[in-house]
């Protein structure tokens, strides 16, 4: 079968159609994954009973394929009753998959912060709610913008496989395409590149961002 | 002079050191047979030390003899096993609820200092009158001003920590333990991670806040200011304090062996 590029270039618009998808869905996942990683971190950082439980969910969540982890929420769940609209299940899962991995990469965060600095707003009296809010997470994000930065562009690259759960993406076009004109060498040339022109995207935001906000030269 | 165990602002509380009968709340810290382990270490062995609402005490001693550990214990940076402590008339233990208002009246400046390095100056000051005391901003800035003038650094006030220098960097802490008005201020060898010509505007400042009649205890080895200021000096060693008394009895007269050989050792 021959590379058709006139067949490829008539192709890109309907597959890009998907790209709105595709970017809300990293989006959503990744602050869903940001949240969800954090509250796994404080929790396993709260109480030394608690702490064995949410090592064991983070390493369950780490362990597990995504892939297993979305057909779970949308082929199992509705056996006992349970039916989710396939876009929640999507950014549901994605968030809950890379949540484990966040949550390692907040404790290294959070590590990095000199314990000084607790001992600080301890001494001062400031309660620990207001001592993470305004003393810990602050330096924390800064430690962990640039990995933040490479798990953005992970769940981007991880989009496509909510296309087995019907979420309409840039894959999923793909799909549609191929299987109505039984060319594949074309559709997925087109994916691949759009994903490359999507991450070259998010890089250059995520540098712009932590230039502006200072990062990586540390002022202290 | 008659000794008895103490009934000290707590019915009930049965000190077990013998302590001289005082009036209610005239100690701000009152230690009373402490002791602290590290797994099998024991860091602090039966420690018991008093120190009076106005005087000023410094603990010094050989490195590992606990002098930190010591007064860490007062706020509960790190967690006695045994003995009881009292801060500004307040039990304070492990897990205890309301810890955090008894820090408030426990200031505390470190050897590393910990000024909070994304914050400017001021907002080092503000940040706990605004979070724990729930001051207004405005109201927090004017306490903070009047401190960091009173450390004579009040013009960096909008500058970050990293732009100043360690003597200055210490001074801000001072003024942030201060603008919570404390009734004591603990002090954790604050002149140690210094370099020499920064060390002198950093007591110079202590020395003033001693002549304010502010209650010190610090954990210090600068011995002119210890012999200046202090109106006590406590010597420890493995854990224990092995002896205490006035500077002047304390550089002049040391009775314990042990005070002899660090005071040789110093003055060499």
């Amino acid at each position: 079968m021959n590379f058709d590029i006139a067949f490829a270039a008539r192709i890109v618009p309907e597959i890009l159609e998907g790209i709105g998808n595709t970017i809300l869905v990293a989006i959503l996942s990744f602050v869903g994954a940001c949240a969800l990683g954090f509250f796994w971190e404080i929790l396993r950082r709260s109480h030394r009973l608690v702490r064995p439980i949410v090592q064991f969910i983070i390493d369950a969540i780490r362990s597990t394929p995504v892939l297993v982890q979305v057909y779970f929420l949308f082929f199992v769940l509705p056996y006992y009753g349970i039916v989710l609209p396939a876009m929640f299940v999507g950014i549901f899962g994605l968030s809950f998959y890379f949540s484990g991995y966040l949550a390692e990469v907040f404790k290294a965060g959070i590590d990095a912060v000199s314990a000084g600095q607790t001992e600080a707003s301890q001494a001062l009296g400031i309660g620990w709610l207001d001592t993470l809010v305004f003393v810990i997470a602050p330096q924390m994000l800064r430690n962990v913008a640039a990995p933040l930065g490479a798990y953005l562009i992970a769940i981007l690259k991880t989009t496509p496989l909510l296309a087995v759960v019907t979420v309409p993406d840039m894959l999923g076009n793909a799909f549609d395409v191929a299987s109505t004109t039984y060319r594949y060498a074309e559709p997925m040339f087109v994916v691949g590149v759009l994903f490359i022109i999507l991450a070259a995207v998010v890089v250059a935001c995520i540098g712009r961002l932590e230039k502006r906000l200072g990062l990586g030269t540390r002022h202290y | 002079m008659a000794f008895e165990t103490a009934e000290w602002n707590m019915p009930g509380v049965q000190l077990q050191s013998p302590i001289v009968q005082t009036a209610v709340g005239q100690f701000a810290v009152r230690i009373d047979n402490v002791s602290k382990w590290y797994g099998d270490f024991q860091v602090l062995r039966d420690v018991s030390l008093d120190v009076k609402v106005g005087e000023r005490v410094v603990i010094c001693g050989p490195s590992g003899s606990g002098k930190s550990t010591l007064i860490r214990c007062i706020n509960q940076l790190e967690k006695h096993q045994q003995g009881r402590i009292f801060a500004n008339g307040t039990e304070v233990s492990a897990g205890m609820k309301g810890l955090a208002q008894v820090r408030r009246e426990v200031g505390m400046v470190f050897q590393h200092f910990n000024l909070f390095p994304h914050m400017t100056v001021v907002d080092n000051c503000t940040l706990a009158l605004v979070r724990a005391r729930k001051m207004t901003r405005d109201a927090a800035e004017e306490v903070a001003m009047e401190n960091l003038k009173r450390v004579r650094i009040g013009e960096q006030a909008k500058k970050f920590p990293s732009q100043l220098s360690g003597g200055q960097q210490q001074r801000v802490a001072i003024a942030r333990a201060l603008c919570m008005k404390p009734k004591i201020m603990l002090f954790d060898e604050p002149t140690s991670a210094l370099d020499p010509e920064m060390v002198k505007e950093v007591l110079d400042v202590m020395t003033n806040l001693a002549n304010d009649n502010m209650t010190m205890l610090c954990v210090t080895h600068e011995m002119a200011f210890a012999r200046t200021v202090a109106d006590r000096i406590v010597f420890m060693d493995g854990g224990e304090i092995i002896e205490q008394a006035t500077p002047a009895e304390f550089f002049d007269h040391p009775k314990h062996p042990r005070t002899q050989k660090f005071l040789g050792q110093l003055l060499r």
